[in-house]
């Protein structure tokens, strides 16, 4: 591996490369996942990456674009990048296809490297700088067995008229992470766009300087270091799942643990996964905590290792109740940060200390100064709300090529944030409100805009709006209300089937109302706060809130329980059975089953009989009942 | 085979030394495998029928939601080769708690995949592969008097598998536990001393001497039991599983009820679910559900008249006792402070030696013996 033997003269980005490879031994694990990768490998393959980029010609001021779901890919390259002075864009390897193209134009772009599954999606050679190459990165899997052809001489890969594919580009290549041209700290490390499918999305350009700076406040504000096991399955095109995942681990020498793609059925293997594999830090979104809360009660025991120390909320608003009944059922401290992709990640950490710690907030400002001003830009006194502008060295350098954007947001140094919030006498900020309309779901940023925009290229389509409606478990949920054009006969599905296909899952509308007009102010402006009544109104003369059903059906199964069992209601969780309960015996079963009976006015089958052991299961069954 | 034998030892130890040192990705398949070569050495033909119940479990249940013909034709099919061996061996003369079942282990996994396939019924998991059927039925430490554990726990354990050194230290101290309960005490303590101050006394003081031999058979049974369970959940513990436990102080608790929530657990727990529940679903009579299920918990330990009397007996008990909590808040009886200790220490009393009374009925030879010791302590001429 050539790296400068003087620490002290490299830059810092090839410091932190440097110190990170002094730290760690060659076989110890970088990331741990469903495909592994060392630390050794990592250098080796980033370095042959960096060295790749430069014999391209590519430096400070050239981009190159990442479109892989492929976790050990992805960190190999963005590391290769940074440390050849390229700045990386990790775009949505599940965006639709005119997402991709409209981001892929917008980074102007001398290279790409695409999964080899959405390879054929476009002409990606047609979209960048002319002449740029594009390369197939391979499934995991094939990698090592196409390094090795390489090695060994063996060029079937890449022959020929053949496309480049990703590792076998690297064979040829010494690795290589650090330059004999220095990087200036000013260098945009890397680009993440906010927004999608609008004429004009938003790159934010992060540079070396705001990025290391970041890094070392979670160092030093997570107390992480190479014995940290960082569990993370946030995306890595999202500063989430990049900074907070692969790029901490690295600068803190730790091991980044992404066993798995979330789903909702793989959530007590993701909670055994924390014993398991010894979790330090588990970092996550609300959305994710409410699934915990929800489904998985009985894994509690998850966390009782004295490995773990706390769980990291980001990306989303906590709600204090979901924030208190979590911490109380997993006897684990929760961690609340505040931040944007135009603050590196975070800026404010409610904990993990008891000084920053108060529920229902975000904390203090760690490394960064905060106020909250009005709209002329003066501060305001404590417990005035106001907009938050945030200020330090992990701000962004701006909107890549959007100076009016930038300025609108950035002024006197001062990061404008869009959200509405308070500082108590104490320090702590509280966010209270939005200025912006974005849609803040299960941690994913969805800006209305993009999401009507393309409602609105749909045939038949008179009008749209989107708008976001509380939910609770994703916090908000994306809904859109189109006005059919006239004569038209389009339906809602045909919508939803239509949106499916031109925007991400995120982006994708749960729920879709056809309406006849939108109620408008004198301008013609659709007044949102009345749509979204209507929609509450649509909400609950239509279908039930299948949630709010539940939340009812809960509450009476516990009274139920309650009375039988001789026990507070609020002491018989969904996993109270008679292992739990000493007077849940024989008897008072029987009892318990003819209430619920006459109650709800069900006979119950012999096999749902059978299948209530606990309380949780006593309400699955009535639900499919009273469905 | 039985856990007091120094083979038994040998196994554990060896097991649990193999199992470490082999990759995490196939210490279930070390343990399939060392489970198949010890059911084969000490019995094998339980070695057989073990094999055919995972392959029955498993084929039966590969549907997405298991029919009921299919759950009646699989799990039928166990319980006959179950009353087949239970018929063909009761004629045997094994002491009530020695019920190790012929062929070994028979009773315990045959439970385990009527379990399994009863849970795949209900829709409470999901299909599994064969590795992880197998890997669950063929499972050393429970393999010879059980726990009966469940499927969910044991895959979750595996799900959660890590070296922990306060699982395995807990694991030691409840090997030792156990062998101290079942040689000391039980052995020594019971059997042996308790035993010959008994015999010492029969001519002279007939009737205390039938007592205490009634609380030796007992106590004896409890401790030899809680033991083996305790080697089982040591043994789980020292492969990284928490086997579900058996006994919760039985002897202290205040009904026949609780009694029954507290001894045997995990045979107790699965009557419940799986007779008590399906039997009241059919027929609404929690009375009936309760003879009915406590028949079937006799006759799971031998097909004979003594196990149909004992069940009976607590059917019988449990149903007198759900009747008594209809009427029972009507008595007049003086309630708080010191009336509600004495209250208490009647009721497990009367619960114990209500207990103690049913085990007449299996230790003594036959319904003859029992009735014997009946009219000596009830003093019937």
């Amino acid at each position: 591996m050539d790296m400068r033997a003087n620490n002290d003269n490299l830059t810092r980005c090839h410091q932190v490369l440097d110190d990170a490879r002094r730290r760690t031994r060659p076989g110890k694990v970088f990331l741990e996942g469903r495909v592994g990768l060392s630390y050794g490998e990592l250098f080796d393959r980033a370095g042959r990456v960096a060295s790749y980029v430069r014999q391209q010609g590519l430096g400070v001021d050239d981009r190159a674009i990442i479109i892989s779901s492929d976790d050990s890919a992805v960190t190999e390259i963005f590391f290769g990048l940074i440390a050849a002075g390229v700045t990386a864009v990790l775009l949505n390897p599940e965006g639709s296809v005119d997402e991709t193209v409209s981001l892929v134009r917008a980074a102007d772009a001398s290279l790409l490297f695409v999964d080899d599954s959405r390879f054929n999606d476009v002409d990606f050679g047609s979209i960048l700088k002319p002449g740029s190459p594009v390369i197939r990165v391979l499934p995991s899997a094939t990698k090592r067995t196409r390094l090795f052809a390489r090695f060994t001489g063996k060029r079937a890969a890449d022959s020929g008229s053949a496309p480049a594919s990703y590792p076998a580009i690297l064979g040829d290549y010494e690795p290589c992470l650090a330059s004999d041209t220095p990087i200036p700290e000013s260098t945009t490390a890397y680009i993440l766009f906010t927004s999608g499918t609008t004429s004009r999305p938003k790159g934010v350009e992060i540079t070396h300087k705001s990025l290391f700076a970041q890094m070392d406040t979670f160092v030093t504000q997570y107390s992480l270091d190479d014995r940290s096991r960082i569990l993370n399955l946030l995306p890595l095109h999202h500063t989430d799942g990049l900074t907070h995942g692969a790029v901490v681990s690295l600068v803190c020498g730790g091991t980044l643990v992404r066993p798995m793609r979330f789903r909702v059925d793989r959530l007590p293997a993701l909670l055994d996964e924390i014993y398991k594999s010894r979790i330090t830090h588990f970092i996550t979104v609300p959305s994710m905590l409410a699934m915990i809360r929800q489904f998985g009660a009985d894994y509690h025991d998850a966390f009782e290792t004295e490995d773990f120390k706390f769980i990291i909320s980001t990306a989303a608003y906590l709600d204090p109740g979901l924030w208190e009944s979590l911490t109380d059922l997993l006897k684990v401290r929760i961690v609340n940060v505040y931040g944007l992709t135009e603050t590196v990640c975070e800026a404010c950490y409610c904990g993990p200390d008891d000084d920053s710690f108060r529920i229902g907030t975000i904390g203090k400002p760690v490394d960064c100064e905060v106020r909250v001003v009005d709209a002329d830009g003066n501060a305001l006194a404590p417990g005035q709300p106001g907009e938050l502008v945030i200020k330090g060295d992990n701000v962004m350098k701006g909107y890549f090529r959007m100076p009016e954007e930038t300025a609108e947001v950035l002024r006197d140094g001062w990061f404008h944030t869009g959200d509405i919030a308070t500082i108590d006498d104490d320090g702590f900020v509280s966010i209270v409100g939005r200025k912006k309309s974005v849609i803040i779901s299960g941690g994913y940023n969805v800006y209305p805009e993009d999401v009507t925009n393309v409602l609105m290229r749909l045939e038949g389509v008179a009008d749209a709006v989107t708008v976001g409606m509380p939910d609770p478990t994703w916090g908000e949920r994306v809904v859109s209300c189109v006005i059919p054009a006239k004569h038209g006969d389009l339906s809602a599905s045909e919508i939803s089937k239509y949106m499916s296909q031109h925007v991400a899952r995120e982006k994708l509308p749960r729920d879709i109302y056809l309406m006849e007009e939108f109620p408008r102010g004198p301008a013609g402006k659709v007044k949102l706060d009345e749509l979204r009544d209507r929609i509450r109104g649509l909400d609950s003369g239509s279908a039930p809130d299948a949630s709010a059903g539940i939340a009812d059906l809960t509450t009476a199964v516990a009274d139920i329980a309650s009375s039988v069992f001789k026990l507070p209601a609020n002491e018989l969780g969904p996993d109270a059975s008679p292992e739990t309960v000493a007077a849940w015996n024989s008897l008072a079963h029987v009892e318990f089953l003819m209430a619920l009976e006459i109650e709800f006015g069900h006979r119950f089958s012999p096999r749902d009989i059978m299948s209530i052991s606990n309380l949780g299961q006593a309400v699955d069954v009535l639900q499919r009942k009273v469905a | 085979m039985t856990v007091t034998k120094l083979a038994w030892l040998v196994w554990m130890a060896g097991t649990t030394f193999a199992y470490w040192l082999t990759p995490a990705a196939y210490r279930d398949l070390l343990l399939i495998g060392v489970t198949a070569a010890f059911v084969g050495v000490y019995s094998p033909e339980s070695a057989i029928i073990l094999a055919a119940f995972t392959a029955v479990t498993f084929a039966g249940s590969r549907e997405q939601r298991l029919s009921t013909s299919r759950l009646l034709v699989t799990a039928g099919a166990i319980v006959a080769v179950l009353v087949y061996y239970k018929l063909r061996f009761s004629a045997g003369d094994m002491g009530w708690f020695r019920n190790v079942a012929i062929p070994l282990g028979l009773s315990y996994y045959s439970f385990r995949c009527i379990h399994y396939l009863l849970e795949r019924y209900k829709g409470t998991i999901p299909g599994h592969d064969l590795r992880t059927i197998a890997g669950y039925l063929f499972y050393l430490p429970t393999l010879i008097v059980g726990p009966i554990h469940r499927f969910p726990q044991y895959r979750r354990d595996a799900g959660r598998l890590r070296w922990d050194s306060w699982k395995f230290s807990e694991g030691l101290y409840r090997i030792v536990n156990g062998y101290f309960k079942i040689l000391v005490l039980a052995v020594f303590l019971v059997s042996e001393t308790l035993g010959q101050f008994v015999e010492t006394i029969v001519d002279t003081h007939l009737w205390t001497a039938t007592y205490l031999h009634a609380l030796e058979q007992t106590l004896y049974g409890y401790l030899m039991f809680a033991g083996y369970s305790d080697i089982a959940i040591g043994f789980g513990l020292l492969l990284g599983y928490r086997v579900m436990e058996n006994f919760n102080w039985p002897f202290i608790r205040r009904n026949i009820s609780e009694f029954w929530k507290s001894w045997h657990i995990s045979l107790s727990s699965w009557v419940r679910e799986y007779v008590y529940k399906t039997v009241f679903a059919s027929t609404r009579s929690a009375a009936l559900a309760a003879l009915l299920t406590m028949l079937i918990f006799g006759l799971w330990h031998e097909f004979s008249f003594r196990y149909i009397a004992w069940g009976a007996y607590h059917g019988l008990g449990i149903a007198a006792w759900q009747w008594f909590q209809g009427w029972k808040s009507s008595i007049p009886v003086p309630r708080g402070g010191a009336w509600d200790i004495t209250w208490h220490a009647v009721s497990i009393l009367v619960t114990f030696h209500f207990v103690v009374l049913s085990f007449v009925l299996v230790t003594e030879p036959n319904l003859g013996a029992a009735m014997s010791v009946y009219a000596i302590l009830f003093k019937v001429s």
